[in-house]
């Protein structure tokens, strides 16, 4: 924090900023060898980090455009530039792999986040019978992934099909039933300690003047954690936007794929190779998730550094 | 509302009774007796809610005891009556709030827990998918023979959307019927020299349409009567279809299978087949529980248990150095960073959190792309092609990848064939880097005080 601060930190930061004007007698900025071997490094790793992260990008970003779609064709870096590839996609069922993606992410965002704060809210501000047993309970149940279970998860789904043809197999509301189930384990605790962070006098002071159980949840507890559901949100969001196998588990038919199925199957077919349309694809597809970051970024560092879990 | 317990405590108790005698001796308006009478918008919005929620419980209850999955009638039947009770009792608030999620968690998550480990210890696979009447049904009907004196039926082959049926003409009245449903008779249908030309709601396929679905429409048997043992209509050729019946014959009291034509008989055994003395079985069988067969095959059977001791050993590999080097790489790329006399730390900082934006599941196929042996990015372009390092192979799982890329090419690295789309340990150092870089984060928010 000090290092960080120009108020707790004034020696360097006077050092570095009054040197031009005051001439070359009280210049103390660094130069030569300490330079290099006080900051100049630090300018290098950067550099290296930086290419590391951002090649995978520009390399997608060059497939994307190059109209010859293999893998062999993309590794010229920006050689040919055309959205051929983008308008293809088109025709191949990427839209509607979009929205089925989006239908699922945001009904699942939607469902984690009201499940998770009203789970959150329980535990935070009752105390009941089987409480701690339940939040014990949870987080044994969150080590055991979803994913592992997928096999069962078939099986379930193939009867459900009888029953509620809506939730069986090949159903996008089946999948979305099965990602909410996965909701409370992880996130009830990450919302736990931060609805724990809210004054339960605030609470009181409401249910004084009258306010039910659900107008304190609603109207008092609710908009004082934005920031976390937020958080929740978006983690969610992104997970299930990611999500593969159990996606490629329950959903069969082409029309009713995510992105990822409908990606991976791209990206993995070596005989027809469609490597630029994957990458088009991949790179639309990055859209929403990095549209989401730049908007919710404060509330992203915010919420994951001062939630009780860190993401 | 007073104080919401689910059973308090006696110590509890008599705090109440002590907080409860001052607001007596207030004059306080007497409370509602019950929340049915205040008709606020929230109550209303519960009423619709638990109302649809019933309305879907009724309906799943009704479906299920129609496929006799009395098990899913028995969840239904506790699950409405919690539902009801929790939201309409006055007690049990923080019920209210732990059903919904609890409902899903139990059956999405518990039960397929238990049922994963149920599934364990059966042979539940290939040619053992399903329940015993399936298997028999599914005997029954997969070996049939043409009977020798039966008659010859023109058929017509008729179809709805996917689905698929024979019409003929039995008596001088039209009958259609599909795989599922037996033959019987149908109203309405156009019948021209002994063969059915129009059924209402179907379509006559002509002969072209049956040449294009050749197979679905030889493989496709109707039975004849609801007695499996009367057999099915058959056509070989979509024109004329033939009476076959079973050959091997189920007899419901031996519980056996009998060849009419060998009188070799089929007993089922605790395998979940039905065979013959001589050995010979029957597919398909069904499912049983087999004990800890599977557990000690995994060790003892050389095929499985090499490549599993393989991957068991590599996923805690792999997950001990993912979290190992993202955490110390994030820490050292935190600290090279959090220097003030750095010039454009912001640049830096806002391009290193890029990757985590980029989905992680978009990210490992990339990578698994640019890794590519003989065509990827790596080694033709950055190793010059002179090397042909199987960086990602999908034969050979060469786990140098990972520990060169610090595993960004996660599908690769991991134990199934797959892609795992887990989160690549590029993106969560670089978010590792982020919020490790200061303490309380940019938002200034005070680090949380609270524990659980």
């Amino acid at each position: 924090m000090a290092a960080n601060d120009p108020f707790t930190a004034p020696i360097s930061r006077v050092a570095g900023d009054a040197a031009p004007t005051d001439g070359p007698v009280n210049d103390t900025r660094l130069r030569g060898g300490r330079w290099w071997k006080e900051v100049g490094w630090r300018h290098v790793v950067g550099v290296v980090v930086i290419v590391y992260c951002l090649l995978p990008l520009l390399y997608v970003l060059s497939a994307s455009l190059n109209p010859n779609g293999s893998l062999t064709g993309s590794n010229d870096l920006f050689s040919s530039v055309s959205f051929g590839n983008f308008t293809e996609l088109f025709h191949r069922g990427f839209g509607q792999w979009a929205v089925n993606s989006l239908v699922i992410c945001v009904v699942t965002a939607i469902g984690t986040v009201l499940m998770g704060a009203a789970a959150a809210y329980a535990f935070s501000r009752y105390r009941f019978r089987g409480r701690r047993g339940t939040l014990t309970g949870l987080l044994l149940v969150q080590m055991f992934p979803q994913m592992l279970a997928a096999v069962a998860l078939f099986l379930l789904l193939l009867q459900l099909k009888d029953v509620f043809p809506v939730l069986g197999l090949n159903s996008i509301p089946g999948l979305i039933a099965v990602y909410l189930g996965g909701a409370l384990g992880v996130n009830t605790f990450l919302l736990y300690g931060f609805f724990n962070t809210v004054p339960k006098e605030l609470d009181e002071a409401a249910r004084i003047d009258g306010a039910s159980h659900a107008q304190i949840f609603w109207t008092i507890i609710m908009p004082l954690v934005t920031p976390i559901l937020v958080v929740v949100g978006l983690l969610s969001f992104i997970s299930t936007y990611g999500e593969f196998f159990i996606a490629s588990t329950i959903l069969q038919s082409n029309t009713k794929f995510t992105l990822a199925i409908g990606l991976y199957q791209w990206a993995s077919d070596e005989r027809n190779a469609p490597w630029g349309l994957f990458a088009a694809g991949a790179v639309l597809a990055a859209i929403p998730v990095i549209l989401l970051f730049l908007f919710l970024q404060k509330y992203i560092v915010g919420g994951l550094t001062s939630g009780s879990v860190k993401g | 509302m007073t104080e919401q317990t689910l059973a308090p405590t006696p110590g509890r108790r008599t705090r109440r009774r002590r907080q409860r005698r001052p607001r007596r001796a207030t004059h306080r308006p007497p409370r509602p007796e019950s929340h049915a009478r205040r008709f606020s918008p929230g109550w209303i919005a519960k009423l619709i809610l638990v109302g649809l929620v019933d309305a879907l419980g009724v309906y799943g209850i009704i479906a299920a005891a129609g496929v006799q999955s009395w098990w899913i009638v028995a969840f239904l039947a506790a699950a409405l009556v919690v539902v009801n009770w929790v939201y309409f009792s006055r007690r049990a608030v923080p019920a209210k709030y732990l059903v919904p999620g609890l409902l899903f968690l139990l059956v999405y998550q518990l039960f397929v827990m238990a049922y994963t480990g149920y599934i364990a210890f059966t042979n539940y696979g290939d040619g053992h998918n399903s329940t015993k009447s399936d298997a028999i049904s599914a005997i029954e009907t997969q070996n049939q023979e043409r009977l020798p004196d039966s008659a010859a039926f023109p058929v017509a082959v008729v179809s709805r959307g996917d689905e698929l049926g024979f019409a003929v003409v039995q008596d001088g009245k039209a009958e259609l019927g599909t795989a599922d449903d037996r033959l019987a008779p149908v109203d309405g249908a156009t019948v021209q020299a002994g063969k059915v030309t129009a059924v209402p709601g179907w379509t006559v396929l002509s002969f072209a349409d049956i040449a294009g679905r050749a197979e679905a429409v030889t493989a496709l048997s109707v039975p004849v009567s609801d007695d499996a043992a009367d057999g099915t209509l058959r056509t070989q050729n979509g024109s004329v279809a033939y009476v076959f019946s079973p050959v091997l014959q189920y007899d419901a009291k031996t519980d056996t299978f009998t060849n009419t034509k060998t009188g070799e008989t089929y007993t089922p055994n605790d395998r979940g087949n039905f065979v013959s003395a001589k050995g010979e079985k029957l597919e398909p069988g069904w499912r049983v529980t087999v004990g800890w067969e599977n557990f000690t095959k995994m060790f003892t059977d050389s095929r499985l248990s090499g490549i599993f001791l393989k991957v068991v050993l590599w996923t805690f590999a792999f997950a001990f150095l993912s979290v190992a080097t993202t955490f110390f790489f994030g820490l050292f790329l935190a600290l090279v960073f959090n220097d003030p006399r750095v010039r454009g730390r912001k640049i830096y900082r806002s391009l290193l959190i890029l990757p985590y934006a980029f989905p992680g599941f978009l990210a490992a196929l990339v990578w698994s792309g640019m890794l590519n042996s003989k065509f990827g990015f790596v080694n033709q372009v950055l190793l010059g092609a002179r090397t042909s390092t199987g960086w990602a192979t999908r034969g050979s799982r060469s786990s140098r990848c990972s520990a060169s890329t610090s595993g960004s090419a996660s599908p690769t690295c991991s134990s199934s064939a797959r892609a795992r789309c887990s989160p690549s340990p590029v993106t969560s150092w670089s978010r590792r880097a982020w919020t490790a870089r200061a303490p309380g984060g940019p938002s200034g928010r005070s680090p949380c005080r609270c524990s659980w």
